[in-house]
């Protein structure tokens, strides 16, 4: 609300100064100029005042992040590209030897890097699609008219509160000991053994745990746009008589497309770069059939102690997460429609 | 108002916690060792060490992060303890920095055959702490182990178990339990194990091609054959199967004498050594280096030296070395005391000299874990794999540890 001083007196005062304003307003008609100024120099004080305050709490909430950012991701991943162009052992006492781009090149001839990268791209393709899946399966199960919706809602975000190196633990006695039971129990061995001790089978496990431990997340944020598709419109396409499916397919889905954009992006990205499940739930083995990216890289820093190759490694790592990120994005992004 | 209060209160109690950080006890330093199931005992003995000459001994325990990953973290912060444990090897070249000269330490003349540790100048940075050593264990109730002699009474031995209904070997999942301890035998075999060593990592010499280790490699078909999968037995498990009688070997060390006890098992389990070409020798070596940090300040260094010295020399020091930490003892002029047959059978080794050296701290840098742990899961998941293909396989992953950077 924009009002000049002049005509303050004559309309009712709102905002911080009304009660003053309010007394100013019944006050004998009879003001001085001095006064007049006075107020305005009031009112403007006030607004500048406000200005500075919301100046600065926009600091006070602003700066610790992005501190906290700068300093904890920031300047980290400068000195790590740094540190990418050195053959060193991290400590900090032992020499450091500047290789240039060797690290880099030799990282095109290192088979085992090479297969952890092909093995996360498979494991986080069927991740992806599983979790979204699941995800959007339970989102509508928790929307319809389901009595149990708000305990079920609970129960499918579970497995996210406990975190994935807990999960990796107790699925892996899952895996080895009801799996096998069940197995010998049913006389279904060939579906219900251990599959930890199967190269193949045990990335699938760990897609299986990797969704399970993500299906629920990505639950709330398609919850989230299902509720936010008006009922009108869904009202609309059953009276013109689409059935379920159809509603489905030529309605929610395409509004529902901008929750695609983001459970895409965070599956992808989680996925991607999952440490703590596959630490806890095969540790890379059998034989290193499941030792994906961010294992490799980890091992590679923090047990074999080379430091400047594992950082050159991140590096690619980290340019790979980006460019696939940033390329579903845009094409999600390309599909979102607008109401 | 309330409010105020509030954080004005949780703000002291911040600072309050931060200050005794920053201010820093005189006479006064930090022990941070590997294995944890010994840090209470050394709380107590922090204690009984603070009672007797009031100097105050930090005992930092275990930060979940496995013990040399934080002991790096923390020294390369400049944060680091003042009394570290170090083994020999590939981590005593990383942390050659900060290892100080211990030749002049009253400890370091009185350790025995030999077994302090030596940097990388040729001079002494290491106290030994502990002495470990491991063999097949048998359980005599259901296998004779004076007749395990050579390959064939081990086949044998292993036939017998499986005949009397018993899990005939075990190993368990974990590196070295699965196959790190076993594989030094044949390395240690060797004439002078730190050269071949040396010739492995240059690639002229080939496991697949030494004796030794194709011997070594027919008994690893048998206890494939005859034990259970290693990749399916966590190490409790291997513990408890063995000490509930169910298991009659397992390769195992003194180690594990604390964990029997808790059991309380009640048959004779001899120490015998894996008889590879007539071996005749157990493993014998010092798992724990006391090392004191170049980085700490003098006062804290002094500190730190004169409880080395208390702990192996004074009289109370000594008790809580046999009594509370009941290691084996590594210097003279301490008494064993009553040892369990276990440590006994590794005490008995080293006095007589009848032991094979530890050869792993000097294998490439985390290769079992990363190289011989998933070529010897392959060999094990794969019945078709033989013995001489996986000895090419550890060949492989010998030149793929020492390709790396």
């Amino acid at each position: 609300m924009r009002h000049s001083p002049g005509k303050m007196q004559c309309q009712v005062p709102v905002g911080r100064n009304a009660g003053r304003n309010l007394l100013a307003s019944i006050a004998p008609k009879r003001v001085k100029t001095k006064e007049i100024i006075k107020k305005g120099a009031i009112v403007l004080q006030s607004r500048l005042s406000k200005r500075a305050t919301n100046n600065l709490w926009f600091v006070i909430f602003v700066v610790p992040t992005l501190a906290a950012f700068l300093f904890a991701v920031v300047v980290p991943f400068l000195i790590g590209i740094y540190y990418s162009f050195f053959s060193w052992d991290g400590i900090p006492l032992n020499p450091k030897t500047f290789v240039g781009v060797s690290n880099y090149t030799h990282l095109f001839s290192d088979a085992r890097f090479l297969q952890a990268g092909g093995r996360t791209f498979v494991f986080t393709f069927f991740s992806v699609i599983s979790i979204n899946i699941v995800g959007l399966f339970f989102a509508l199960l928790v929307t319809s008219k389901l009595r149990t919706r708000n305990l079920a809602r609970g129960i499918f975000f579970a497995p996210h509160m406990l975190g994935g190196l807990l999960l990796g633990y107790i699925w892996k006695f899952v895996f080895s000991n009801v799996f096998k039971n069940l197995g010998a129990t049913l006389g279904m061995e060939h579906i219900f053994f251990n599959w930890l001790i199967n190269k193949e089978y045990a990335l699938a496990a760990l897609v299986v745990v990797n969704t399970w431990k993500m299906a629920g997340y990505i639950m709330i944020i398609y919850i989230a746009g299902l509720e936010s598709i008006p009922g009108d419109v869904m009202e609309a396409a059953s009276v013109d008589g689409a059935n379920y499916f159809q509603r489905l397919r030529n309605i929610t889905f395409p509004l529902l497309m901008p929750s695609f954009t983001i459970a895409l992006f965070l599956s992808l990205s989680n996925s991607f770069k999952i440490y703590d499940t596959n630490l806890s739930l095969t540790g890379g083995g059998p034989a290193n059939a499941t030792e994906l990216f961010a294992m490799n890289i980890f091992s590679e820093i923090f047990k074999s102690n080379n430091y400047g190759y594992g950082q050159a490694k991140a590096i690619v790592f980290f340019v790979l997460v980006a460019c696939i990120t940033v390329l579903q994005t845009s094409i999600t992004k390309k599909r979102e429609v607008e109401m | 108002m309330k409010r105020k209060l509030l954080s004005v209160l949780l703000c002291t109690i911040l600072i309050m916690g931060i200050l005794p950080g920053i201010a820093g006890a005189e006479g006064k330093f930090i022990f941070f060792q590997r294995k944890a199931e010994l840090n209470p005992v050394f709380d107590e003995i922090a204690k009984i060490y603070q009672e007797e000459t009031g100097v105050e001994m930090e005992v930092w325990g275990d930060m979940g992060d496995g013990y040399i990953n934080t002991l790096q973290a923390k020294l390369t912060s400049g944060f680091g303890p003042t009394i570290f444990t170090v083994r020999t090897g590939v981590e005593t070249e990383l942390l050659t920095q900060y290892l100080s000269d211990l030749s002049d330490h009253p400890v370091t003349a009185l350790v025995l055959n030999d077994l302090e540790l030596v940097g990388t100048q040729g001079n002494i940075v290491g106290i030994p702490y502990g002495m470990e050593g491991y063999g097949l264990l048998v359980n005599s109730e259901i296998l004779d182990a004076s007749s395990v002699v050579d390959y064939a009474s081990f086949e044998k031995a292993l036939q017998d178990a499986q005949a009397a209904g018993k899990i005939p070997f075990e190993a368990s999942d974990k590196g070295f339990f699965m196959v790190g301890h076993i594989l030094n035998v044949p390395f240690a075999m060797q004439e002078n194990p730190l050269e071949f060593i040396a010739k492995l990592n240059k690639g002229e010499v080939k496991l697949s091609e030494t004796p030794e280790f194709v011997e070594w490699a027919k008994y690893l078909e048998a206890i494939r054959t005859y034990g259970t999968n290693p990749l399916e037995v966590s190490y409790d498990d291997q513990i408890a199967n063995f000490a509930n009688g169910e298991t009659a070997m397992i390769n195992m060390g003194n180690w594990a004498n604390v964990l029997f006890d808790e059991y309380g098992v009640a048959f004779d389990y001899p120490m015998i050594p894996m008889p590879v070409l007539g071996n005749n020798k157990i493993s014998v070596g010092i798992p724990n280096f006391f090392a004191i940090n170049t980085q700490s300040s003098p006062e804290e260094q002094a500190a730190a030296a004169d409880f080395l010295t208390w702990l192996y020399t004074s009289e109370t020091g000594k008790k809580c070395m046999v009594e509370m930490l009941k290691l084996i003892p590594t210097v003279e002029g301490v008494d064993p005391g009553e040892l369990d047959p276990m440590s006994e059978t590794v005490f008995a080794a080293t006095q007589s000299g009848e032991s094979l050296m530890w050869t792993y701290n000097h294998w490439p840098n985390n290769i079992v874990n990363n190289y011989i742990v998933p070529a010897t899961q392959e060999f094990f998941m794969d019945e078709n794999i033989t013995g001489i293909q996986y000895l090419e396989m550890l060949d492989e992953a010998w030149a793929q540890a020492n390709q790396a950077i």
